[in-house]
């Protein structure tokens, strides 16, 4: 599917959505239904949330990553100094642990990390606990996804630097992992 | 976000560019992710005065779209010259439709108060912030201030604190009296009355603070755990007068403030006030 600069409205929807997703971790959150149908909805983030003050990367989509960064003019850089990092699979260990994750000074500064998550029959269901979430949230990821968790979880280890992650399936669902956010496999 | 869509934006009726909200709203997700933390933006200029309610302005016109219903109030009235004007200019810019009853609007800010009733999961309420530093009254130096956020050192807060207690037998702070957020940060609450404080704690809505002048955004997000700093054995207490109740609706019920130079005391939340007299009328 092909990409497109978002309107003004449609950066806000989406933007709302995001919204909800990290204010209540855990929860299903629905993107835009128009936006879903007519372009790939874990490019939804990055095209409502960067420009050309911000730098992102996709590791594993050299095409999507060059769409977005003529829509956007944000510019393309190593995973390690990319403020928006996008995988279209879950992402090896290696890269979690790679992306930046600020400091206890400017915490603020931790990668945003945008993952796809897909359903599936063998799904791992993850416990939720922290800020937002409600008593007994769980969260289902593919098995595949587990290495990216665990790695995750190191990296949010020593608060309040980490880094924060939106799971986004193909039918647009996005759900948030916010730094804050405990995950433990139940 | 090309230049050119910018030019397109810059000749609409909005206040905000479309660059000023992306950067709003990454300030906003990193505020709700780190519950308490300050996060630096570029505040832009606006139509009011830095102090007025130009932070809290610059996070709802970030947040809002054409199909929210969008609630100002001001010292917890809507009819407040301040309220009104920034009511007028979110509705004109954004196309929201407005209210003045809290359980019909999707985004409210606010100066001074948090709605008595209404709120829930869908709500989104935004304070206007004057100052978000709450440690500015034990140390000026900012690099220092930051680092005793960074390192949650704050104990010459606690010794304020029990000063203030020593030197007049209670603690003396009235609105913005400091609170930890999720057992990490210290936040002012400023300029909410302690009354309001309770109602921060797990709280069902998202709670975003905007301070335009200072250039700094913080959030407490829904379900997460707000104390006020006290200690064990000089317990929390909200604004309280014996016997008072609001001359008009009789309720003893809500936030009630005197008015100057005598007994009277009426709601400070007006649109509280009004529909109570109209369900016992």
């Amino acid at each position: 599917m092909t990409l497109a600069a978002l309107s003004s409205r449609d950066s806000t929807m989406v933007f709302r959505s995001l919204l909800q997703a990290f204010s209540s971790p855990g929860e299903r959150v629905q993107m835009p239904a128009h936006l879903c149908d007519s372009m790939s909805p874990l490019a939804l983030p990055l095209l409502a949330l960067v420009d050309i003050e911000t730098t992102f990367c996709i590791p594993d989509d050299a095409d999507l990553e060059a769409e977005v960064a003529e829509l956007t003019g944000s510019k393309v850089v190593a995973v390690a100094d990319a403020n928006f990092v996008l995988c279209t699979t879950p992402p090896p260990q290696e890269l979690v642990l790679h992306v930046g994750r600020g400091t206890a000074l400017q915490p603020q500064l931790g990668c945003r990390l945008i993952v796809s998550n897909e359903s599936h029959e063998d799904n791992l269901t993850l416990r939720l606990s922290g800020p937002g979430t409600r008593p007994e949230s769980q969260l289902s990821v593919c098995a595949a996804a587990s290495d990216f968790i665990a790695a995750r979880n190191l990296a949010v280890a020593h608060p309040p630097s980490g880094i924060d992650c939106w799971l986004v399936s193909s039918d647009g669902v996005v759900v948030g992992l916010p730094r804050t956010t405990h995950a433990e496999q139940g | 976000m090309l230049l050119d869509d910018l030019i397109d934006s810059a000749q609409s009726d909005e206040l905000l560019d479309e660059f000023a909200k992306r950067e709003i709203r990454r300030a906003i997700l990193a505020a709700v992710a780190i519950p308490g933390y300050q996060v630096p933006f570029g505040s832009r200029e606006m139509p009011v005065a830095r102090g007025w309610g130009s932070g809290g302005l610059q996070i709802t016109l970030a947040v809002v779209h054409d199909d929210d219903v969008v609630k100002v109030i001001d010292q917890g009235d809507d009819d407040g010259v301040n309220a009104v004007n920034l009511r007028r200019l979110v509705t004109t810019s954004t196309g929201a439709d407005q209210t003045s009853i809290a359980a019909e609007a999707s985004v409210i800010q606010s100066r001074h108060r948090i709605p008595e009733d209404g709120l829930d999961e869908e709500s989104i309420l935004v304070l206007q912030v004057p100052v978000p530093e709450p440690l500015r009254g034990v140390e000026r130096d900012m690099r220092e201030l930051a680092r005793m956020h960074a390192e949650a050192d704050y104990s010459r807060m606690w010794v304020s604190l029990y000063e203030d207690k020593v030197r007049n037998g209670v603690i003396t702070q009235t609105t913005g009296y400091p609170c930890l957020v999720n057992d990490r940060y210290v936040v002012a609450t400023t300029p909410i009355p302690r009354w309001d404080i309770p109602r921060l704690h797990e709280s069902p809505f998202l709670t975003l603070f905007g301070a335009g002048r200072e250039k700094r955004i913080y959030a407490i997000p829904p379900r997460t755990k707000v104390e006020p700093l006290t200690f064990e054995d000089v317990p929390f207490e909200v604004e309280h007068a014996d016997g008072a109740t609001c001359s008009l609706c009789k309720s003893n019920a809500a936030f009630l403030v005197s008015l100057p130079n005598s007994d009277v005391w009426m709601c400070s939340d007006t649109d509280w006030c009004r529909r109570t007299r109209e369900a016992s009328a």
